[in-house]
């Protein structure tokens, strides 16, 4: 990478590293772990920088295979007791603490529930904004399957407990 | 307010994570292992090698009358080539920088590398007059992968024709480009992050000038561009460094018998991992040009993948050098994209 490409890269990683944390705190289980994930998925963008004509649609893509990944690798591991508490209890973005109390480590719960293209379709589809068919040219998958998998994922999501009354309520207070 | 229920994905996801900001220090750690993993491929920026050159005019000068002058810039101060007895690795050096300054010249405007490496198969044009790069790859599939340009990619054939070929004045230029390559890729970086207040300013890398000298005449010897005499030059260089191995007797990954030239490397973020890197290049012993060169990441780097995500394992960094041939006008895609 030359100084040219650094500073371009640089650019990149301060323009869109909000974007892609926030996606990969939403993928994965803890914060530790998405910042693990972001920050193997710009390795694998700088190591990569000049041939990848899309930036963006690259670490989307690379960070799902990297979720999908570790969740195999967790699978074939003995299950892990956790000896402390992560202390994610509380949003630490909610305006309203005593909501967030209540909303959060259901909604991480209920996301947690979720497979990881259910997950990484939420993601895409609600928190980046991508339509139904950049979402399957990024996954690889058909716009039916994506249009299946947001039906099943939100169902799960409205039926999940602590989060149902969320979806039937008018208003979100977090 | 929320209507429908994917009203509520929506707003729930995004006020979960509204405020989230990525520590500086993350961008900053990949920029400085992706330095440490390029250093193979990447060539000197042109604002380096402008720089370089200047200090080595003034080194060279000052070399010239055997003087010792603590202004004749970084490293030079002092440092007298005596007669040395060379031993069996330098000596093959010796023998493959001769070879080096005995092959011809590129005839052509571009020249056309192939190389193989992580599955892909790249072919790259450079521009020996601008430096520009048109890269084209093919995937472990077979199709066309992707395709790029870079403006200014390389130095041209004048620029490095133009760097010294005596070896004082070429390792101090060596030295003066790390540093000033050092010094552009970091002061951006240390710049945003002191704005930001809370996060500490990345500390330098810390570096030897042997680890500079190494590490800058390594990244140079795979350019097609690079004139005889540069090349010829960087060998002996090379052959004066300590810690450089020497086997006459390797094969690359493809089989082909290859000089292995390789050196391991010290250099690190301070309290960092990355120290214990092994840099090598597979050069023909016929020509003088490079076959294959490799990054060997010991267990413990801060080189992790999804399967070891530790860093317990080794992990090599292979690029294989197909072949160059020489052309008048950029040519079409070879793998049809």
């Amino acid at each position: 990478m030359d100084r040219r490409q650094t500073r371009a890269f640089e650019e990149f990683a301060a323009e869109s590293g909000a974007e892609l944390l926030r996606i990969a705190i939403l993928l994965t289980p803890d914060w530790h772990t998405a910042e693990d994930v972001y920050q193997e998925t710009l390795q694998r963008l700088a190591a990569r920088w000049s041939k990848v004509a899309n930036p963006k649609a690259f670490c989307r893509r690379v960070m799902h295979n990297i979720v999908v990944d570790q969740t195999r690798a967790r699978a074939r591991r003995p299950h892990e007791l956790r000896l402390f508490d992560s202390g994610e209890r509380i949003d630490p973005c909610s305006a309203d603490p005593q909501h967030a109390v209540e909303v959060w480590p259901s909604l991480r719960a209920a996301l947690d529930s979720l497979t990881v293209q259910q997950r990484t379709v939420l993601v895409l589809r609600y928190l980046d904004d991508r339509s139904e068919a950049e979402v399957a040219a990024l996954l690889g998958i058909s716009v039916g399957t994506v249009k299946s998998t947001t039906s099943r994922a939100i169902a799960r999501l409205r039926h999940f407990p602590g989060l149902a009354a969320v979806f039937t309520t008018t208003d979100i207070m977090l | 307010m929320p209507a429908t229920d994917e009203d509520v994905v929506r707003d729930l996801l995004h006020r979960y994570t509204a405020h989230v900001h990525p520590p500086v220090s993350i961008a900053v750690g990949v920029l400085a292992r992706q330095r440490c993993r390029d250093r193979r491929r990447k060539v000197t920026s042109l604002a380096a090698a402008g720089a370089a050159l200047g200090t080595a005019v003034g080194v060279f000068a000052a070399a010239g009358g055997h003087q010792t002058s603590a202004t004749g810039g970084p490293g030079a101060a002092g440092r007298r080539w005596p007669a040395i007895r060379l031993t069996a690795d330098q000596r093959v050096l010796y023998r493959l920088s001769s070879v080096a300054a005995r092959q011809p010249q590129g005839q052509g405007r571009y020249a056309v590398m192939s190389t193989e490496g992580d599955d892909v198969k790249d072919t790259s044009v450079i521009d020996s007059l601008t430096g520009n790069m048109w890269s084209f790859q093919q995937g472990s599939d077979g199709s066309p992968s992707g395709k790029s340009f870079s403006a200014g990619y390389s130095p041209t054939s004048a620029q490095f024709a133009a760097m010294p070929t005596g070896l004082a004045a070429l390792r101090v230029a060596l030295i003066a480009q790390w540093d000033s390559q050092h010094k552009s890729a970091f002061a951006p970086l240390r710049s945003r992050a002191s704005g930001t207040g809370a996060i500490p300013v990345p500390r330098p890398v810390t570096v030897s000038d042997d680890d500079k000298v190494f590490q800058q005449a390594s990244d140079m010897l795979w350019n097609p561009l690079v004139s005889p005499a540069l090349r010829a030059a960087l060998y002996k260089v090379l052959a004066a460094v300590p810690g450089v191995e020497v086997n006459p007797s390797a094969t690359d990954g493809t089989g082909r018998l290859a000089t292995e030239i390789s050196r391991v490397d010290s250099s690190g973020f301070p309290g960092g991992k990355s120290d214990g890197i092994t840099y090598a290049t597979y050069d023909n012993p016929a020509t003088g040009a490079v076959l294959e060169s490799t990054i060997t990441y010991p267990p413990g780097s801060d080189i992790v993948t999804p399967q070891d995500p530790r860093g317990t394992s080794t992990v090599v960094d292979t690029t294989v050098y197909l072949g160059i041939s020489w052309a008048s006008s950029v040519p079409a895609d070879p793998y049809g994209g």
